[in-house]
């Protein structure tokens, strides 16, 4: 191929419109909470006096709390917008959709029955862009990360709210959060801040933010082990390599050790602890039991098939939702497989950008 | 060509003043490097974040903010290493051709990738590219060679199929 005809094949990018950034650049050196431009900050700061105190006013008496901020990332209580319960049904396989398709991305949380049917939207929570959810062990509710700002960023703050859409709770604070996983007593959550440069474990409450590893880089995707003993992430084999690993810590951040396979993650323990399920080679799912025995492929993935990833347990162990990368436009869908028989099915046919299914635990 | 800009005083102005100046062509540059917008704005947001917070320290801006977002993006692909790489989240701009362009590009690795996007997109030398991706004008050029075999197999076997 010569220089010119790859000069020519590459300036089509040059149709492409890139987002003005400048705000977000501005947000993010200045490490404010909130997207805000430096002329938007004087605007508000002139006109912050009366309004924030009319406002301030106004939600204690619509929603009957104090918002509270703080600065030991204890959390901030609000009231959730959403305006009735949201019938959540049993056996609910919460995900996040991408229905922009926009250069700045907006992800959406939605719900639905293992057994198919209607997708249920749950968002908005937070605005403007909601992901990651997972459920508590109790199912009872979910957390996830939420990005208020209207900028597009890989973080976000960490958000609990109840089964029915009530009850919104904010864990962490500054934008800098993504990933979290449950302890199995529901009181603590793992997560990893600033894209991947630490592990973090937080009170479910918002309280004793603790960094329990950091010094590889690239954490992500930490699963907590059902015994509570154990939590399970990658990052990378030594600072600055190209190599990375699956690593288990205890909660306390001491006994780090590498684990024996070849994925890039996340590590997912069934419900009873006693299997493992996790994305492996050729970008198929496997399982194997907690030893390390059995190991063997649950999925296959031919074309239109690209890769499966992001397993999550049924509560009685027997299948596994997960999503399925397809040719063809790249989308991603949701899919439930039989772990017994390897039987599939797909459960959102008519969306496109579907990411991180959590199935509720009963 | 990409010209040097003259920038020796990272302070607010200047940097907007880059940034005005940059941050289409760089974009542009990691949309295709990574297949992803969002990795794409991601990264150079962060990267001229962490060029205002280092203000007077860095003597280049413009070829360290390059090199800072190439970073920040390779950081995020790796992360997401065990996915497939989405082309599609350019497709929507972008004629059946270019797509398999893009496509072909992903199939490179990502130090071939990022060597034939800065030099055949963003017009940097080999030595240029090399500073950026934090290697030799040399490895470049191996770099450049083998990326431009593999394209050139790929994309004539697309077209023979047209």
């Amino acid at each position: 191929m010569q220089k010119t005809d790859l000069e020519k094949r590459l300036a089509f990018a040059n149709k492409l419109e890139a987002p003005d950034g400048w705000p977000e650049v501005l947000r993010r050196a200045e490490g404010l909470p909130q997207a805000a431009t430096r002329a938007g900050r004087h605007v508000l700061r002139v006109a912050s006096a009366s309004v924030v105190a009319l406002l301030f006013g106004a939600l204690v008496v619509w929603a009957g709390v104090v918002l509270r901020e703080d600065r030991n990332h204890e959390p901030v209580n609000a009231p959730s917008p959403v305006p009735s319960p949201v019938q959540m049904p049993r056996d609910a396989i919460v995900f996040s959709d991408d229905a922009s398709r926009q250069v700045t991305s907006r992800r959406a949380l939605m719900a639905v029955s293992a057994d198919g049917g209607p997708i249920l939207r749950l968002s908005p929570f937070v605005r403007n862009s909601e992901s990651g959810p997972v459920w508590s062990p109790d199912g009872q509710r979910f957390a996830f990360v939420g990005n208020p700002s209207k900028h597009v960023i890989l973080g976000g703050n960490i958000y609990v709210v109840n089964a029915d859409g009530s009850g919104l709770v904010q864990v962490t604070e500054g934008l800098r959060d993504k990933q979290p996983s449950w302890s199995p007593d529901g009181t603590h959550l793992a997560f990893v801040q600033d894209q991947g440069t630490a592990l973090v474990v937080i009170d479910v409450d918002g309280n004793n933010r603790r960094v329990i590893a950091r010094d590889r880089g690239f954490y992500q995707l930490p699963t907590w082990s059902p015994d509570g003993n154990l939590i399970a992430f990658r990052s990378k084999i030594t600072v600055g390599s190209e190599g990375s690993a699956v690593y288990t810590i205890r909660p306390d951040g001491t006994d780090e050790r590498q684990m024996p396979i070849a994925s890039g993650g996340p590590l997912v323990w069934s419900p009873d602890g006693s299997w493992l399920a996790y994305p492996g080679r050729p970008n198929v799912l496997w399982i194997m039991r907690e030893d390390g025995s059995d190991a063997h492929r649950i999925t296959t993935c031919k074309l239109p098939c690209v890769a499966d990833m992001d397993p999550t347990w049924s509560p009685d162990g027997t299948q596994i939702a997960f999503i399925r990368q397809e040719d063809g436009g790249g989308a991603t869908r949701l899919y439930v497989v039989d772990v017994a028989t390897g039987a599939v099915r797909g459960l959102t046919p008519g969306l496109r950008h579907v990411g991180s299914p959590t199935w509720r635990p009963r | 060509m990409h010209d040097d800009a003259v920038v020796t005083d990272a302070t607010h102005p200047n940097v907007e003043q880059l940034y005005r100046s940059e941050h289409q062509r760089l974009w542009r540059s990691l949309v295709l490097f990574t297949g992803d917008r969002e990795i794409a704005a991601d990264a150079v947001a962060e990267a001229f974040a962490q060029l205002l917070r280092r203000g007077d320290a860095v003597r280049a801006p413009d070829r360290w903010v390059w090199r800072a977002a190439f970073r920040i993006a390779a950081g995020e692909l790796k992360r997401r290493s065990a996915h497939a790489a989405l082309p599609d989240e350019i497709a929507e701009a972008a004629e059946p051709a270019d797509v398999r362009v893009a496509i072909a590009l992903l199939g490179l690795s990502p130090h071939q990738r990022s060597s034939i996007v800065l030099h055949y997109f963003a017009g940097y030398t080999y030595k240029q590219v090399a500073e950026i991706i934090g290697s030799t004008a040399a490895a470049v050029s191996v770099h450049i060679t083998r990326g431009r075999r593999h394209l050139r197999a790929v994309l004539e076997e697309d077209d023979a199929e047209d």
